[in-house]
């Protein structure tokens, strides 16, 4: 089981994220290609929180709709994560597999990615997983059609009940009102949420919420949703960040936003995008 | 962050307790775990000389036959037999040590006959509804309303947890075949960790999962007496930050060792039981199996803290090592409610244990009684819940079980 750096071929930078850099690599002896995820431990703190969660959860969760993890190297300075090759990333595949060049996807590959996207995400949550950074970029998309989930960098196991956990989590669009306006205390919704900005970008080609600050990002949402009060979502004037002066927003009606959604894609649309933590859908198919 | 640095200020008088190093000193070598004059530095180029015994390959026949013949071994029979030379096997294949037969067995009694299916490792059946002598109320309906209770996924999740168990079991015997080892030692090297965390502010999930690290390590691993002590820091450093949301400096871990130990060492430490654990950290915390028995007992707050006291009592003592978190936790909260004189366990309780019944409880339960009527041993434990925090539990409850042992009763009586 155990892998020696000189089983891989390093290939071409595949991306770069804080703490660690992904490159494309050919296992020698196989020829198959591997994603190599290269995290640097000159820290000064050592190893970072962040690989000791991801390699811990990764090794437990074993599903066709997530990433396989197949090996650590662990060398004196250098920990490589040697994962399984998918060819491109759910943003990739939307720029060059969208229609009219526009980023979207026809509805049944919208569903066929969202009944993966969530039997995924389902199997985190029924292993006590909180992803907490779902987004296009960290979806893996295979030739064959498969979508699986990947860099479990910000994932966390959770007790019960979920404890306090940091709300520096999720990229900002895809980020979970009840974060965005100061939440520690967030489970399984928080991952419910950045499903359903996904799923409304893979109809429309663009991102549903893209704000440029946390509080740019909470009007895109009230724009959207509407503005949150007592009435409509009880408690959320007692978050950090809430504020009386918000902009009032009447909600919209999603479906005239994006109109090539069927009744039942609406409905599920709906039912992750709750912006009261205690009302999403699970993810139970 | 200010309060966390005047924190680490008191942590400066802190030593090991001086007092009881003269009874250990003799095995430990020239150096004792606390000792804080200069020393020779070792190398730690290589991670594993950090932490191990190099030339331990060597010794292991004579550890086999010292584990016949150590004298605190025959005290143990009842609770080892069969499976003296299962740690040697282990070792040699460098596998996660697995749970004893005897341990399989408590958690099979408690769960019924589905679970002796799963033994045979059939998985289609953990599917099959068994019927039980009992009955119980479904009580995650009420929480449908709150996210944090995950009231859609908890039973799934717990039945990963009981799994998840018995992978992360340490060896029972590992005190008996690691020549180096006593249980004193462990004892002293626990109560100090139980110090630091506390001074640290940290997570109780983080003791627990600490101290799983380390006697998981230690059930594969030769220590080195005079490395215990980095051990212990390391297994602290890592469970901190696997649990906490913030972690405290490596700078922190390397003060309270009172310069026992460099940054350098503690990161090389780090490393080294990372490696040799395979970066596995999914120990079904015991602090969960304790909240889901709460929920059998409406959340009372006076049995769940009394609860918490009598559960870390298992990570402390080392007789517990090898015993299902589950089980600890059904003893200590069925103890606990002995205390309140509530004592009777319904179906309820036995559901929400996981499916322990009250004779699943008598070994463990009386083991938790025989600690609380023995002469302090962990001065720092014992001081942490005497705190008004704690409800003064471990005085509370040291008296009771006292009483109710001199007075011939046993924690199993129907009545107390």
């Amino acid at each position: 089981m155990s892998a020696s750096a000189s089983q891989f071929q390093q290939l071409e930078k595949l991306g770069e994220g804080t703490y660690a850099t992904v490159f494309k690599g050919r296992n020698r002896a196989l020829g198959t290609f591997v994603a190599l995820k290269e995290i640097n431990l000159d820290s000064e703190e050592g190893t970072p929180s962040t690989a000791i969660r991801e390699i811990s959860i990764m090794k437990e969760l074993r599903h066709e709709n997530i990433i396989t993890l197949y090996d650590v190297i662990h060398t004196e300075n250098k920990l490589t994560l040697v994962f399984e090759y998918l060819d491109k990333d759910l943003k990739k595949y939307m720029d060059t597999n969208g229609y009219n060049k526009s980023g979207a996807l026809e509805p049944h590959v919208v569903k066929s990615f969202m009944f993966q996207l969530l039997r995924g995400i389902m199997f985190c949550h029924d292993n006590r997983v909180l992803h907490r950074d779902l987004k296009p970029q960290n979806l893996l998309i295979s030739s064959k059609g498969e979508l699986k989930l990947g860099d479990f960098g910000l994932a966390r196991a959770y007790g019960i009940p979920v404890n306090t956990f940091s709300n520096e989590v999720v990229t900002l669009w895809y980020r979970a009102p009840d974060v965005l306006l100061g939440s520690r205390s967030y489970s399984t919704s928080i991952d419910m949420w950045s499903a359903g900005c996904i799923m409304a970008e893979m109809f429309t080609g663009k991102p549903l919420f893209p704000g440029s600050s946390n509080e740019d990002q909470l009007l895109k949402i009230f724009r959207i949703m509407g503005t949150p009060n007592e009435r409509t979502w009880p408690g959320v004037t007692s978050y950090p960040n809430y504020r009386s002066n918000f902009n009032v927003f009447i909600p919209q009606d999603l479906h005239t936003l994006i109109p090539n959604m069927d009744s039942l894609a609406l409905n599920l649309l709906q039912g992750l995008l709750q912006m009261r933590p205690e009302l999403p859908a699970a993810a139970t198919i | 962050m200010e309060s966390r640095e005047s924190n680490i200020q008191e942590l400066s008088q802190m030593q090991m307790d001086e007092e009881n190093m003269p009874q250990i000193s003799g095995v430990m070598s020239s150096k004792g775990l606390a000792e804080s004059q200069p020393r020779p530095r070792q190398s730690m180029t290589r991670a594993r000389s950090a932490l191990t015994d190099i030339n331990n390959n060597a010794s292991i026949l004579e550890t086999q036959r010292q584990r016949q013949s150590l004298p605190h071994q025959q005290s143990q029979q009842g609770k080892t037999a069969g499976q003296l030379v299962r740690p040697l096997k282990i070792r040699a294949d460098k596998q996660e040590p697995e749970h004893s037969d005897k341990r399989v067995s408590l958690k099979r009694q408690a769960t019924d006959s589905s679970s002796d299916f799963l033994e045979q490792g059939t998985q289609e059946v953990k599917k099959v509804k068994v019927e039980h002598d009992y009955t119980w109320d479904d009580l995650d309906a009420d929480d449908a309303d709150d996210p944090l209770m995950v009231s859609e996924y908890v039973n799934d999740i717990f039945e990963y947890l009981h799994d998840l168990e018995l992978k992360t079991l340490p060896d029972p015997n590992y005190l008996h075949w690691q020549r180096n080892l006593r249980p004193k030692m462990r004892s002293i090297l626990v109560d100090w960790m139980v110090e630091v965390h506390l001074k640290f502010r940290l997570l109780p999930e983080t003791l627990y999962l600490a101290i799983n690290i380390m006697d998981r390590f230690m059930s594969r691993e030769s220590v080195q007496v005079d490395r215990l002590q980095l051990l212990a820091t390391g297994s602290l450093f890592i469970a901190a930050k696997y649990e906490e949301v913030y972690s405290p400096s490596v700078k922190n871990y390397a003060y309270v060792t009172d310069g026992g130990f460099t940054e350098e060492e503690i990161l090389n430490a780090e490393k080294f039981i990372l490696e040799i654990l395979q970066f596995n950290m999914s120990y079904p915390n015991p602090m969960n199996f304790l909240r889901r028995i709460s929920k059998a007992d409406d959340y009372d707050v006076q049995s769940r803290t009394i609860g918490k006291y009598l559960l870390e009592i298992s990570i402390i003592d080392h007789k517990f090592i090898g015993y299902l978190p589950s089980l600890c936790s059904a003893a200590a909260m069925y103890i606990a409610r002995k205390m309140l004189s509530k004592n009777d366990w319904n179906g309820n309780l036995i559901h929400y244990s996981g499916g322990y019944k009250e004779s699943d409880l008598k070994e463990v339960s009386e083991m938790i009684i025989d600690y609380l009527i023995s002469p302090i041993v962990h001065e720092e434990f014992f001081k942490k819940y005497a705190s008004r925090k704690f409800m003064k539990v471990s005085i509370l409850a040291r008296q009771w079980a006292k009483k109710i042992t001199s007075e011939g009763k046993n924690i199993m009586d129907p009545m107390l």
